[in-house]
């Protein structure tokens, strides 16, 4: 069992004065997964990261990464693995490069090789031709390139990513996207915090929902989606109508307008068939349909269902 | 690892101003000297005042005796101070312990760093005031305290041994400035906590009731480079004096690594 997943979390507490961060969570991370740790500002994320990495020390509980106990196993689980934490940290003054280079040397590659590494690793982020411009000049979006290119300087088995895309302009969070999903392809692990749904359902296998220091839901994407009632929209010019005769068709069915006036929804699951035959039935009866599609079963509907609308600090 | 430490002490501008400034001193008093003479005399001023034209070598030690109760601590003082609350202002700090640094290496590397800068300011003070005397003064003999005279070449040896007891004599502010930096996140706190225990200890060496507590105070045996200038030298006060700091600077790391070694890192 230990070998099939790279973090196993086992009630795991942190609690700072009167609040309680991280609240007897328990988590497994399968090997090989692209794991999305998902929840509101101040759900307890950072904190599990940062417990996970040796910077904050739980009270009760235990936490093993890469089959290790931490914090006690840290001299042999941090050499593998990469990490971003809460956004970038840099000397301001020293260059990209420099600054690269100096965790590497914190991490025993000095040299030739350190080189080598620190500029492959700029040039697989976009930083190539700043290199040695001073940190301080970097912009937000740079910064955060430089700290993915730090993470990913070194081959490691599993990457721990706390927000990567903060900062990035669209093109660059596909490029980190990309970074990632080709991380994954070489065999290793990546667990994934953010607060980009879409993000999260464009390249996660499994996903974890926290909120308020505790773990809500977690497991495969596809299960999670699976469990999710999706419903039907169906675009019409006379919606009124169209739920009137849907109502008497399928009396067992909840339909309602919305969320535009020429939108229904009716509460199913996907199943095509029935959306052929709703659309022949609607068409016969003289109303016109300019759209159906199912929806429903995103990430944001289970985060959502499961979490609550909106994400305020908890 | 320490020599990226040392490229972030020593290409930080800031700290490379401290340099620049302090290295000013002895080129300031030597050219006041010159302009306005010194009217000293034997017993007036500090130490080797009254010998500051005779030789190159008594502007470095000027320099060293006048700067050695305020200057050099504070500047050692804003480096100590720097060294942990600096990275985790950045953010730094916890990219270092994630690479792994490991947290005992990084103090070792963190210290080694302010006590080699501290070093290297107090060699420059000296160096600086040895060229700026040669330039404005005089190479005439060295006469030590007890009235004999030494060689150029020995002066120059005595002298940079001075300076190396003067460098080590700032290890215990060193000890507590990567201290206190272990535990804020603010330098100019450390920094400041630093300088006030160097100044406190020297203002309570002043108060003749608290007399039992000198040998304890850091800054108690400072002056002790001094007897190295003495035929023969008297080296009570400088193995005192070593002894002290060693003493200070080994408790001072002890409370960083207590503290450190187990602290939750937030920045």
């Amino acid at each position: 069992m230990a070998d099939d997943y790279v973090i196993e979390i086992d009630s795991l507490s942190k609690r700072f004065k009167q609040k309680v961060a991280v609240d007897a969570i328990s988590l497994s991370v399968p090997k090989g997964s692209i794991f999305g740790f998902l929840g509101p500002n101040g759900a307890g994320k950072t904190t599990t990261i940062r417990m996970l990495l040796g910077l904050i020390f739980p009270d009760s509980g235990s936490a093993r990464v890469l089959s290790r106990e931490v914090p006690r196993g840290l001299r042999e689980v941090l050499p593998k693995v990469g990490a971003m934490i809460e956004g970038p940290g840099f000397v301001p003054y020293l260059s990209g490069l420099q600054n690269v280079k100096r965790l590497l040397a914190a991490a025993h590659v000095t040299g030739a090789e350190a080189d080598r590494l620190a500029m492959s690793a700029l040039e697989r982020v976009g930083l190539a031709k700043v290199a040695n411009l001073s940190a301080k000049r970097y912009s937000l979006g740079m910064k955060q390139r430089l700290s993915l290119a730090w993470a990913v300087a070194l081959p490691r088995e599993l990457y721990i990513l706390d927000e990567p895309t903060n900062g990035l302009d669209p093109a660059g969070m596909r490029e980190v996207r990309e970074i990632v999903v080709n991380l994954a392809k070489e065999g290793s692990t990546i667990f994934l915090s953010s607060h980009l749904l879409s993000e999260v359902d464009q390249i996660c296998t499994d996903v974890a929902l926290m909120s308020q220091g505790r773990i809500i839901k977690s497991g495969p994407m596809e299960t999670l989606k699976e469990d999710q009632v999706g419903y039907l929209e169906v675009v019409v010019d006379s919606p009124e109508r169209a739920r009137d005769l849907i109502g008497a068709w399928y009396p067992d069915l909840s339909v309602f307008v919305g969320p535009d006036s020429s939108t229904i929804r009716l509460a199913v699951g996907q199943d095509d068939d029935f959306a052929g035959k709703l659309n022949y039935r609607l068409v016969t009866e003289g109303v016109t349909v300019s759209g159906l599609r199912f929806s429903g079963r995103t990430l944001e509907d289970i985060f959502v269902r499961y979490v609550g609308e909106g994400f305020d600090v908890s | 690892m320490l020599v990226d430490e040392l490229k972030r002490t020593f290409r930080r501008p800031r700290n490379l101003v401290v340099l620049g400034l302090i290295a000013l001193v002895p080129v300031l008093l030597g050219v006041v000297v010159k302009t306005l003479g010194h009217s000293g005399g034997n017993g007036g001023g500090p130490p080797f005042f009254s010998q500051l034209t005779q030789n190159p070598v008594f502007l470095s030690l000027v320099a060293l005796t006048t700067m050695e109760t305020f200057l050099i601590p504070l500047a050692v003082s804003l480096i100590a101070g720097d060294s942990f609350s600096g990275d985790a202002s950045s953010g730094a700090l916890r990219y270092l312990l994630v690479a792994p640094a490991g947290r005992g290496r990084l103090l070792l590397v963190k210290v080694l760093s302010a006590l080699l800068y501290t070093v290297v300011a107090v060699l420059l003070i000296a160096v600086v005031g040895g060229v700026t005397g040669a330039v404005l003064f005089p190479i005439g003999p060295i006469v030590t305290l007890s009235g004999t005279t030494v060689t150029n070449l020995g002066g120059v040896g005595l002298t940079l041994e001075a300076a190396l007891l003067v460098a080590v004599s700032m290890f215990s502010i060193v000890g507590v400035g990567v201290f206190v930096s272990t535990l804020t996140d603010s330098s100019a706190a450390a920094s400041a906590v630093a300088v006030a225990v160097a100044v406190v200890s020297e203002i309570l060496g002043q108060i003749p009731q608290l007399v039992h507590i000198r040998p304890i105070l850091p800054s108690t045996y400072w002056g002790s480079f001094v007897d190295l200038f003495r035929s023969p030298q008297v080296l009570h006060n400088v193995k005192l004096d070593l002894l002290e700091q060693v003493v200070w600077l080994l408790a001072a790391l002890s409370a960083a690594w207590f503290n450190f070694r187990g602290k939750d890192i937030f920045s």
